[in-house]
């Protein structure tokens, strides 16, 4: 349990826009520990989206990380991320950390089936093991059984890849494609989704929000990654089916014991599925802590502000004083300064570090600082 | 008996293949099924489909239906002697009549067929192959590259169309040559290639800009962010995931331009400008009869036949692509498809 399994140290991410430089991140710091859920809360624009994504170093032009590092453990072994080469993290998304996006309609492609691009997933990160299993299983011609050893030797091979192009010759190719759409169906169902061989044929536009959003999560599952980032995976649907996506999520997270890094801004969501939260305002995590703990004992005067911000009937709405400032020309010191009841002069001039205030219980705040309250 | 039974076994690996080949297919013969359902429901594209049908068997029937003379050019229309200026009516020998200078207009509209075929399709596949290619690096590059391609493509959209056609038929050498230094390629170019050859140049501008417009708007979406999320290669993601998404709008925009071309290049012909007298092409063999198609004051329409009916030709052809456009965007098009 208490060994971390992605870190992001000091992450500073830029977006080099027309208006201005975007101070999208500020020295950023997070650790995802094996087999846990760690919620990232934060208003929208806050960093919530991109801290996500760097941690794929999938981050869209024009942003540019400038600093810092993405610690992914892998097989016990450390790799930052950010300086490893193309096909590296190629191997690495979706097979150790994948990604489930908001929209769960535009997040597959509409002119393929949903077999389609779950199969693809498969084929692209399980093609070597698939060979080992049909060399195992099944009676093969000569031929092709040259052709699987070939694959498991040199899976990028140009023969093969020459070869599966000719019919009749390129039986070894649909072997290894049916088996992969076997695999598929059993994803499915184990997603929940009633008669999965039919949905494996049906196009994106045919499914509902619930079963698109399944289908989602079934590509990033369908590797058994190591972590799951979820970036907003049921802010676009209702209620009861949200319900259900997070009882499915907790239900695979204790099946394949990945741990999920899971980005939102219900608080509601986060209470019902996150062992440890972080909060986020504008680029910067200002409070890390255990689940309860922020909803009792909260400190950074923005965690309180964002929990007493909740609607709740019979209670006055206290919305937080003031806008999110803009990330061109933040605010120097403490980026909360301009919103904050408890602000202080230090709070303009010094930007508070991140600290352990309690056991397990992180803050960047000034109030909470060593001698500095 | 041993050796009976051994070829028993190869013969059932082949017939286990063909099987497993067959089936495979299964999902495919759906997808063709689904599709020809889906064009049965549309009379207009079936009527489209008619209409370049029959153009298609016109074409590969030209030396059944027109035979042409031995030892001359099949493209050259017969001419009867003597070469008098008058237009003859159609009669038994000349179903359609005879043009001034008694060129066989009957055998002029069959074998004005094929040239018409080859003007648009070659035209056509062409430049769309040039827009995909130049379109397709625009966008993918972008910066500095997009800038020059799109530039160039504004430089050609500045000119009237018809009247850049025009120059640049003028201004291509008699004779193409690529000379690589190693290597040199020579061919003569006929005035009908100059034609084929400008229409592409000024065609291809309009592909590349719908191509890159459309992979910049599909490059944005989610689904390829998922696509790179789950380590799809660039390459890939190009091919398989863009790709597919982009090249409907073009492929519909193209079946509509063959028709178009046609009458681009009919217009051309009329001006006097492509084919060489006596050329069996349907815009040739209208401006041949030019000084004809009013007649006398009496009789307006006598000579009908010169323009009527290679006016028919043409009018057919364009409006069968046109509606076969309909069509190909009905198959084609993913979104439109599956409601």
């Amino acid at each position: 349990m208490e060994k971390p399994l992605l870190e992001i140290e000091g992450l500073v991410l830029r977006f080099y826009t027309y208006e201005g430089v975007v101070e999208a991140l500020d020295e950023v710091d997070l650790t995802l520990m094996e087999g846990e859920t760690l919620g990232v809360v934060g208003e929208t624009g806050c960093g919530k989206s991109v801290t996500g994504l760097s941690s794929l170093d999938l981050v869209p032009p024009p942003g540019r990380i400038e600093a810092g590092k993405v610690i992914l453990r892998k097989r016990d072994k450390k790799y930052d991320l950010l300086d490893q080469k193309d096909a590296f993290l190629r191997s690495v998304r979706g097979k150790d950390v994948s990604m489930i996006f908001q929209d769960p309609r535009s997040s597959l492609n509409p002119v393929y089936s949903v077999g389609d691009q779950i199969t693809e997933v498969l084929l692209l990160h399980r093609r070597v093991e698939m060979c080992q299993q049909i060399l195992q299983e099944k009676k093969l011609s000569r031929f092709d059984k040259y052709i699987y050893f070939h694959i498991l030797t040199n899976p990028r091979s140009i023969v093969v890849r020459f070869l599966s192009n000719i019919p009749i010759v390129n039986l070894f190719r649909r072997r290894i494609n049916s088996l992969a759409w076997k695999e598929a169906v059993e994803i499915l169902r184990s997603m929940r989704i009633p008669d999965p061989e039919r949905v494996m044929g049906m196009y994106p536009h045919e499914l509902s929000g619930g079963m698109a959003q399944r289908a989602v999560i079934a590509m990033a599952l369908a590797c058994n990654p190591t972590i799951l980032i979820a970036d907003e995976p049921t802010t676009n649907l209702d209620v009861t089916v949200q319900f259900q996506i997070l009882s499915l999520i907790r239900e695979l997270k204790a099946k394949y014991g990945s741990s999920i890094l899971y980005i939102t801004h219900d608080m509601g969501v986060v209470a019902e599925i996150c062992d440890r939260v972080a909060v986020m305002y504008a680029g910067n995590v200002v409070e890390i802590a255990e689940v309860h703990e922020i909803f009792k004992s909260q400190m950074h005067p923005y965690t309180k502000g964002l929990l007493e911000s909740i609607p709740r009937a019979g209670h006055p709405f206290k919305p937080i004083e003031g806008t999110v400032p803009t990330l061109i020309d933040p605010p120097k010191g403490c980026r909360f300064n301009d919103r904050c009841p408890h602000a202080m002069d230090i709070c303009v001039k010094l930007k508070p570090k991140l600290v352990e205030a309690e056991k397990g219980h992180f803050v960047a705040c000034h109030l909470f600082g060593r001698g500095l309250a | 008996m041993h050796e009976e039974s051994g070829r028993k076994g190869f013969m059932a690996s082949i017939g286990h293949r063909w099987r497993e080949f067959r089936t495979s297919l299964a999902p495919q013969m759906k997808e063709i099924n689904f599709t020809l359902g889906k064009i049965k429901k549309s009379p207009l594209s079936i009527v489209g489909i008619a209409i370049i049908t029959f153009f298609a068997v016109l074409s590969a029937l030209a030396p059944v239906l027109a035979p042409p003379m031995p030892g001359y050019d099949p493209f050259m229309m017969p001419q009867e002697k003597p070469y008098g200026p008058i237009p003859a009516p159609p009669n038994a020998v000349h179903p359609f009549g005879t043009t001034p200078f008694q060129y066989d207009i009957y055998y002029g509209c069959i074998w004005g067929t094929i040239t018409a075929f080859r003007i648009g399709v070659f035209v056509v596949a062409i430049s769309l192959i040039l827009g995909v290619i130049f379109g397709g690096i625009s966008a993918y590059y972008g910066g500095i590259v997009d800038e020059v391609i799109m530039r160039v493509t504004d430089v050609i959209y500045a000119f009237p169309g018809l009247l850049l056609a025009i120059a640049l038929v003028l201004a291509l050498p008699p004779n193409f040559v690529l000379d690589l230094g190693v290597w040199k390629f020579e061919t003569p170019l006929t005035s009908l290639d100059k034609v084929l050859i400008s229409f592409v140049l000024i065609g291809w501008p309009s592909y590349a800009r719908v191509l890159r417009g459309e992979i910049m708007r599909v490059k944005n979406e989610d689904y390829v962010e998922a696509a790179r999320a789950v380590g799809v290669s660039d390459l890939r993601i190009m091919i398989k995931h863009i790709f597919p998404n982009t090249v409907y709008p073009i492929l519909i925009v193209a079946s509509l331009d063959i028709g178009g071309i046609v009458l681009s290049a009919a217009a051309l012909g009329f001006l006097g400008i492509g084919s060489p007298q006596g050329y069996s092409d349907w815009g040739r063999l209208i401006a041949l009869s030019r000084d004809w198609i009013y007649a006398t004051p009496q009789n307006p329409m006598e000579y009908w036949y010169l323009f009527v009916i290679p006016g028919l030709f043409i009018f057919f052809f364009v409006l069968g692509w046109n509606l076969l456009g309909d069509a190909v965007r009905d198959i084609l098009d993913p979104t439109l498809r599956r409601r």
